[in-house]
């Protein structure tokens, strides 16, 4: 049950080489397969993540949420793909037309290539090189141009603004994060995800005082990312229609859509790797499901974030990430150096308090100067232009 | 050539496959029937003004900018990191140099209100 | 084989996004095609065993320059006109310099020793262990020019943004 996909993959090969494919088509063949497997992985997760998070928003606004389509509803994210593909394709007059074609096109490549560097199980990591965890903030990152080029194509400014304002987000949180897993980088030695998973054995990085703020910080910054509430000022109806993929319809709609909701469970995926331990749990389950289960886990908290928390305005946003994650990841790489001094020293009791007492001032030292940021920012302003 | 860069060449060009076809079906599945109305900006229904591809504010430059810098600083941390450990207080003293100097930067962009918005 | 067609399919990505980032008439287009050529010289990397440094090269390269670029022409005033026609009377002097250019690289590969495998790339623990022993002094001095970068650019963005 454990090693089912491992086995099942060389026993493909295995028949594709008594097929009398040649050896050097092999290795291929094996990348072929991982590759696929991932490929139709991945869009049946995020058809159910949006069924989930339709069922659980609803059921935090005393409403049933879908139930009509199929039991409990569960057929509703395959309404949801019909509907999308009979949508008509508009294309704004004076836009950009092979543009508007290229970027929802494009924007969900970076998004796939996450799941290439995340252990699914205890020996399954797709693309298991030692700078996986590199690979993974580098595609992380790469949306941001894709992302002003989509507000950009259609020619309309608020969804330009939406596009500048999406990337410049998703820029400012990709600092703190990779930072804070500098820290897990410092305790596991290495940037292969399943030497990071394999380092925390059955003492996973969040127990620990610099773990937890690491990973604290670390969601945070991954909500972010994603763009999802409460940091989902790009798609913010109220304010930019809907943002940078305003003149999108039916498909292309949907794949922006797709892209967010695969990189919010990639990075959830990544969370558990770095801070929960990956794939590690009782014996008697299988590991990659014991691995599923947690990234599920933290799945369902970002839904709880969307239900019950309010839109951070774009100034907000920006000024937590570059004034109050920032600094602090920082010093949550300092506390993980004097943790492992401090332990190696046998000094169990200071690698304890140390850690604890430099994160804990810096926190307060940095919510302080935000509160007041944040009141400032509240003042009613004199003449100033709405962007 | 090792499978990991195999995987990851492969994948990207299937995933690049996959959103190409995407992009692509509406043209052939979807309706068309092109009407003025629909293929101007929208704006709300208001008639839009002003061509929405002149100026724009600086202020989102700034960000980029410093994305960048401390892209690269964030950067140089992870070699680091990986042999913290053999580096001993030493090398993380080395490294609070390099972080020290940067904070100076960040310092100053606080200071000179680049990491406001408004 | 497959390694051949792969780099085969990178070397066309990259060249043909050169191409349409210098031959392009929209600026957009042409800054995204740049974009694209980073990421096959990325790709580049990948396939010659430099893992680390095709994760620079798309962290740094791709998520920065390429966004820079792309945001400065998004924010720019005429961003929509097109560009003047790279295709003009100066074509026969660029491919002539081209063509010098070529010669020379070719001559130079041609009469160098050319090793059977590439040499071991040094993994993220060598590169670390080094910044920190022989390079420790230029690794220092990096933070001292990204404090330099950093300070300058803030202060001629905002000149300019305060005229502009």
């Amino acid at each position: 049950m454990e090693r089912l996909f491992i086995e099942l993959k060389s026993s493909l090969i295995d028949l594709a080489a008594w097929f009398g494919v040649p050896a050097g088509w092999l290795p291929l063949l094996s990348a072929f397969l991982s590759a696929a497997t991932i490929m139709a992985a991945a869009p049946v997760i995020m058809m159910y993540q949006t069924w989930f998070e339709r069922k659980v928003v609803g059921r935090f606004q005393d409403r049933y949420g879908p139930n009509r389509v199929g039991p409990f509803g569960l057929f509703q994210p395959i309404a949801d793909g019909v509907k999308a593909l009979q949508k008509e394709d508009l294309v704004p007059a004076k836009a950009d037309k092979l543009l508007h074609f290229l970027a929802p096109a494009l924007v969900v490549v970076p998004t796939f290539m996450l799941f290439l560097f995340v252990p699914w199980g205890r020996g399954m990591v797709a693309a298991d090189i030692d700078t996986g965890l590199l690979f993974f903030f580098a595609f992380a990152g790469l949306q941001a141009p894709i992302i002003v080029t989509a507000g950009w194509a259609p020619r309309n400014k608020f969804s330009v603004l939406g596009g500048l304002r999406a990337a410049a987000q998703v820029l400012s949180y990709g600092v703190p994060m990779a930072i804070s897993a500098v820290a897990v980088v410092m305790a596991a030695g290495s940037l292969s995800s399943s030497a990071i998973v394999e380092a925390q054995g059955d003492n996973w990085f969040i127990l620990t005082p610099w773990g937890a703020f690491a990973f604290v910080i670390f969601f945070v910054c991954v909500v972010a990312e994603t763009k999802r509430t409460p940091f989902d000022m790009p798609e913010a109806e109220s304010e930019l229609v809907a943002g940078f993929h305003t003149e999108y319809s039916g498909l292309k709609f949907a794949l922006f859509f797709m892209a967010e909701y695969m990189g919010s469970f990639a990075a959830c995926m990544l969370a558990t790797t770095l801070f929960l331990g990956g794939w590690s749990g009782p014996e008697f389950l299988p590991s990659w499901a014991i691995f599923m289960a947690k990234s599920g886990v933290l799945f369902f908290v970002m839904v709880w974030f969307r239900g019950t928390l309010p839109r951070l305005r774009i100034d907000q946003m920006l000024g937590l990430a570059w004034k109050f994650l920032f600094p602090l990841s920082l010093v949550t790489m300092v506390a993980e150096g004097l943790w492992y001094f401090l332990r190696t020293d046998g000094r169990m009791a200071g690698a304890i308090l140390w850690p604890l007492a430099i994160l804990a001032v810096s926190y307060w030292i940095l919510s302080v100067v935000m509160m007041r940021e944040f009141v400032r920012g509240n003042k009613p302003r004199g003449k100033q232009d709405a962007w | 050539m090792p499978t990991p860069i195999l995987v990851i060449l492969v994948f990207g060009a299937m995933a690049v496959v996959f959103g190409m076809v995407g992009a692509l079906l509406p043209r052939f599945v979807g309706p068309r029937t092109p009407g003025k109305e629909k293929e101007r900006a929208y704006e709300c229904g208001v008639v839009e003004s002003g061509d929405p591809w002149s100026a724009s504010r600086v202020q989102f430059y700034f960000f980029a900018l410093i994305f960048l810098v401390f892209d690269v600083e964030a950067l140089f941390l992870f070699p680091w990191a990986v042999i913290f450990k053999d580096a001993g207080w030493l090398g993380f003293w080395e490294m609070l140099v390099f972080l020290g100097v940067l904070a100076l930067g960040w310092g100053f962009a606080w200071r000179t209100r680049s990491l406001e918005w408004e | 084989m497959p390694g051949e067609i792969a780099f085969g399919v990178i070397v066309v990505l990259t060249l043909g996004a050169a191409l349409a980032a210098v031959l392009s008439r929209n600026l957009l287009r042409s800054a995204l095609a740049l974009m694209f050529c980073l990421l096959g010289v990325a790709g580049l990397f990948l396939m010659q065993g430099a893992e680390f440094l095709s994760a620079v090269q798309l962290l740094v390269y791709v998520g920065g320059i390429a966004v820079l670029i792309v945001f400065a022409v998004a924010l720019l005033e005429r961003a929509g006109e097109p560009l003047a026609a790279s295709l003009n009377k100066l074509v026969p002097a660029a491919v002539a310099v081209g063509a010098a250019l070529t010669m020379l690289l070719v001559v130079g590969l041609w009469r160098s020793v050319i090793a059977e495998s590439p040499p071991a790339s040094p993994g993220v623990k060598d590169i670390g262990t080094a910044l920190l022993n022989q390079y420790l002094v230029p690794f220092e001095a990096l933070s001292v020019l990204l404090l330099a970068a950093l300070v300058g650019a803030l202060l001629i963005a905002r000149d300019t943004g305060k005229e502009g």
